[in-house]
């Protein structure tokens, strides 16, 4: 019996997908998402802080999708937080891809059956969490979301964005991307007009 | 059509080689394979090189953790 099709409900985006597209100047993507999106702490403090976003664009980006994006608490989050307010310096790296695998476990295994999470990524590492091993995770990568908005007729430019973040990276970015399955369902993300997959 | 469906078609043989490479934009048919891999999927036809029960035996014991008993 084919799977019934189910979308994904909520968009919850590692750091690297948020910078990449800031660096580009695309966040504007981000707006084809027809689900609301949850930004786990972590994530925040990363695609945020003076390093990563020197000109301020990804602040001013939150601050004009604030209707549309939630930050997310998270132990891994609150644990950096008190550490830093303690004065010490602990090293942040991977703890925004931590983050997100608390949150999204959280959900996927609490939620609804038909409650499917999609995890952003770029960190092919993503797939070796513990989220990678969840039946009920959607996993979707920078370049797998921008080739299907492409597909679909969403955006235009699919190719000269590639083509802008490859530009950038020292291999290209091979699309990722691996449904939520359970017996009865399979989640996606990219509403079909007229008919459902699976 | 989602990488996920275009995958799924391709699995299945609904699609050929030509569509997929144009779909990921790839020119090379070792471009497509290594996608298709990347993501946990095999070729349409190809099968996963077998490997005998004897094989496998020999696997899990030289893998097996030390403290396992």
């Amino acid at each position: 019996m084919p799977r019934k099709a189910v979308d994904v409900a909520v968009i919850i985006p590692d750091a690297s997908p948020v910078l990449t597209l800031a660096r580009i100047g695309r966040l504007d993507l981000f707006e084809t998402f027809a689900t609301p999106i949850e930004i786990v702490d972590q994530v925040h403090y990363e695609i945020t802080k003076s390093a990563n976003d020197p000109d301020g664009k990804v602040a001013a980006w939150l601050n004009r999708m604030s209707n549309r994006i939630t930050i997310v608490e998270t132990m891994v989050g609150l644990g950096f937080r008190t550490r830093l307010e303690r004065g010490e310096t602990p090293r942040g790296a991977s703890l925004g891809e931590i983050a997100v695998d608390e949150y999204a476990t959280q959900l996927a295994r609490a939620g609804a059956p038909s409650f499917f999470p999609l995890v952003l990524f770029e960190d092919p590492d993503v797939l070796e969490t513990r989220i990678a091993r969840l039946p009920r995770v959607h996993l979707l990568n920078t370049a797998a979301w921008i080739r299907a908005l492409a597909s679909q007729g969403v955006i235009l430019d699919g190719p000269e964005i590639m083509d802008q973040i490859n530009a950038q990276r020292k291999s290209p970015m091979l699309p990722i991307e691996r449904p939520g399955k359970t017996k009865r369902m399979q989640s996606r993300w990219i509403r079909k007009a007229n008919h459902d997959a699976g | 059509m989602t990488l996920a469906e275009m995958m799924d078609k391709l699995e299945r043989g609904r699609i050929g080689h030509r569509e997929a490479m144009e779909w990921l934009g790839v020119e090379s048919y070792n471009e497509l394979v290594e996608v298709m891999h990347l993501n946990g999927r095999q070729m349409p036809g190809h099968r996963a090189h077998p490997v005998s029960e004897e094989t496998m035996r020999v696997l899990r014991l030289v893998t097996k953790p030390a403290n396992s008993g």
